[in-house]
């Protein structure tokens, strides 16, 4: 059952967006990367699976759509968070071998980065911030 | 989750992200050893014959004296300036640890230590082969598997025993080769007409040198080991066959207009065949525009410098060009001698090598039909052909096509064309590396990324592009001197490093024969497979310098007497 405090076009907005966000990564991984390598596809999977069912239940208004959505969205920005991470510090280890990267180094890692940022990062931030704290025994239809 | 919980996560985050990201900088940038050590190697035609660790660059052993004592060895100390750990669990983590050309590796196993030296590896190809991306269809790195069986065999046991439990580590050396004194670095401020005529010649004779009595070139040469690699080039050949004649009508000397001649004739001997009611070039039932583009090129240097009769030869295949040429001006870039029909695909490279055959063709026909025809072929690479939204923020590789913009300058003058050709400068220009930007010897080169070694060749062609529009645009009075000035630079940047990386002499106790490689062109700082085209570009591009840029250099306060060397 969806939280009271829901106005309906949100409900349906964050829904989509996570179907959307899904889709993309699903595309973005398993089309548009030439390679598979277990370790992306795995966590690619699950994160597409999250995300998609999430923005299903939300647009169904299922009663078990917030905790999912929550659950999907903590998922969601923890693996977003490793994955900055992991550019960051490939970044750092190839500055450390290296030195300077380059101007085009440094663009690509960035623009790495910046692509990921409206699926693991912002949405996920907004929707978590959107669900707000767990009002356990206040939720009514 | 509320706000301020957000908040705080990410701070933490991002203080203990930095934290990392400091730790492993730290961590993997060389330290300066605590011991000084001095790793000794007597070299001899290309191969180790002893090696011994010092303390100082001084330091001799009886071991090392009697390796010395055989002609031909060369004492070379490489001292090592840096040490930073490895991580050799992954292949590809290792394989991008080690800059190219600069590190090698301390491999220590059973309380036994060995290293395997930056110029082992460039001997046997050891950097930038390590790790292969078919997507992008590049490989890069060092050769793990290489320094792991080399340190194997020096230390005595199996490879997998050093890749299960030897300790690895990056040591950066600066290499003395010792009673050779080194030389001046060649610098874009200190370029000058005498340095550029002394590497255009060198890379001539190379190529000259490699010319047997056929006309056929050495095509691609190991330089380490002086041994020919399979393969063959028609369009390459022909290249190569223009440069020498640019280099011969330049000098005038008897080897270089000799060469030239045998290799043409190979073109125009054994090479020329019948497309259809046309002459052309290739053997092969379907054969390409660019084959015979490039030799009307070369057929017209030699026409104009050396040989009239080669003009001729320019009126025989022009024909084949022209035909190829569809009405809005796009080249087919294919011929299919048994249906006998163009074949109406595109490559790179081939209509702008069609469309500057054309515009030299004019020059020595004074035919109309090769002057229209090289026009509208212009006019088409530079208009109907790289039309889309974003064209302004990328390019193809557009050096023929800058270099005919120029030859038509004077007959037919296109300003967009050149106004193309200078955007795709400038694009060129922020892509252009300084100093700082590479560990490798990068100044000038054009490049993405830190850990691929520049290439030599995309900073010639370039080169030959910017001078030609560098050219036109002084003719043209388009460009303002502050453009002028950066185009300039841009070529000087390139042509240097060029010409601090040509082997004149090289790294001569690296190679077998350091007399046959004299004066090549490598394909970077650690490709030393040498394939023709590369002398060709280069060669090419630094003529034209000499032509249009080096008068105004000559009176440059800034123009220095320098050596030449790397």
């Amino acid at each position: 059952m969806a939280s009271p405090n829901w106005p309906a076009k949100s409900r349906i907005v964050f829904g989509t967006l996570d179907v959307l966000a899904a889709a993309i990564l699903a595309i973005g991984v398993f089309l548009g990367l030439p390679t598979r390598w277990p370790p992306v596809d795995l966590c690619s999977g699950l994160l597409v699976f999250l995300l998609l069912v999430a923005g299903i239940g939300l647009l169904a208004n299922a009663a078990w759509s917030e905790t999912l959505a929550r659950i999907a969205s903590r998922v969601v920005l923890v693996f977003g968070l490793l994955f900055f991470a992991l550019v960051a510090s490939s970044v750092s280890y190839l500055y450390g071998i290296y030195g300077a990267v380059g101007r085009g180094g440094a663009t690509l890692f960035i623009l790495v980065g910046a692509l990921a940022v409206p699926y693991l990062f912002a949405l996920p931030v907004t929707e978590l911030l959107w669900l707000g704290s767990r009002k356990v025994g206040k939720q009514v239809r | 989750m509320s706000a301020r919980a957000l908040v705080r996560t990410f701070a933490i985050y991002l203080w203990a992200l930095s934290l990392l990201c400091a730790f492993i900088v730290a961590r993997y940038s060389l330290h300066t050893p605590k011991n000084p050590l001095v790793i000794t190697s007597v070299w001899q035609a290309g191969k180790i014959t002893n090696r011994a660790i010092f303390s100082n660059e001084t330091d001799s052993s009886p071991e090392i004296e009697a390796a010395l004592a055989q002609p031909g060895a060369t004492r070379v100390n490489e001292v090592v300036t840096g040490i930073s750990p490895i991580e050799a669990n992954v292949e590809a983590l290792f394989a991008v640890s080690l800059v190219s050309a600069r590190d090698g590796a301390r491999i220590t196993y059973a309380g036994k230590t060995t290293y395997v030296t930056p110029d082992e590896l460039l001997t046997q190809r050891g950097y930038d082969h390590g790790v292969e991306s078919s997507a992008l269809g590049v490989t890069f790195g060092a050769d793990v598997q290489l320094i792991i069986a080399l340190a194997a065999e020096r230390l005595g046991t199996r490879a997998s025993e050093i890749a299960a439990h030897a300790t690895f580590a990056r040591i950066r050396v600066a290499r003395k080769i010792v009673g050779i004194p080194e030389r001046s670095r060649v610098t874009p401020e200190g370029l000058n007409a005498d340095i550029v005529r002394t590497a255009v010649m060198d890379a001539a004779h190379y190529l000259a040198r490699g010319v047997d009595e056929n006309g056929r070139f050495r095509y691609l040469v190991n330089a380490v080991t002086n041994k020919n690699l399979a393969g063959y080039d028609w369009p390459r050949h022909s290249g190569a066959t223009y440069f020498l004649a640019q280099a011969a009508t330049m000098s005038k000397d008897p080897e270089l207009v000799a060469a030239t001649l045998r290799a043409a004739s190979m073109l125009r001997d054994r090479e020329t065949a019948r497309c259809g009611p046309n002459a052309c070039i290739g053997q092969d039932d379907v054969v390409d525009l660019g084959s015979a583009a490039l030799a009307v090129v070369a057929y017209a240097q030699i026409a104009a410098g050396i040989d009239p009769s080669y003009k001729a030869q320019v009126e025989k295949l022009t024909p084949f060009l022209r035909a190829q040429q569809r009405d809005d001006g796009e080249f087919k870039h294919q011929f299919d001698k048994s249906t006998k029909r163009a074949i109406d695909i595109q490559f790179p490279y081939y209509s702008g090598e069609a469309t500057l055959a054309l515009a030299r063709a004019y020059r020595v026909t004074n035919d109309p039909l090769d002057l229209k025809a090289a026009k509208n072929g212009l006019a088409r690479i530079v208009g109907g052909a790289w039309s889309f939204f974003g064209n302004r923020y990328y390019f193809g590789e557009e050096h023929w096509t800058c270099q005919a913009m120029d030859d038509l300058w004077d007959a037919a003058p296109d300003p967009h064309a050149l106004d193309f050709c200078m955007r795709w400068q400038e694009y060129m220009r922020h892509m252009q590396l300084r100093a700082d930007e590479s560990p490798h010897d990068g100044d000038g080169a054009f490049a993405f990324d830190p850990i691929l070694t520049p290439r030599l060749t995309p900073a010639a062609s370039r080169c030959e592009a910017g001078v030609a529009s560098y050219d036109a645009a002084k003719k043209s009075h388009s460009a303002s001197p502050a453009e002028l000035a950066a185009l300039d630079m841009q070529l000087r940047r390139a042509l240097a490093l060029i010409i601090r990386q040509q082997f004149s002499p090289g790294p001569a106790h690296l190679f077998a024969d350091p007399e046959a490689v004299h004066g090549a062109i490598p394909g970077s700082e650690v490709d030393w497979e040498i394939r023709i085209d590369y002398a060709q570009h280069a060669g090419s591009a630094m003529i034209r310098w000499l032509d249009v840029l080096a008068p105004a250099a000559s009176q440059s306060p800034t123009n220095q007497p320098q050596n030449v060397g790397p």
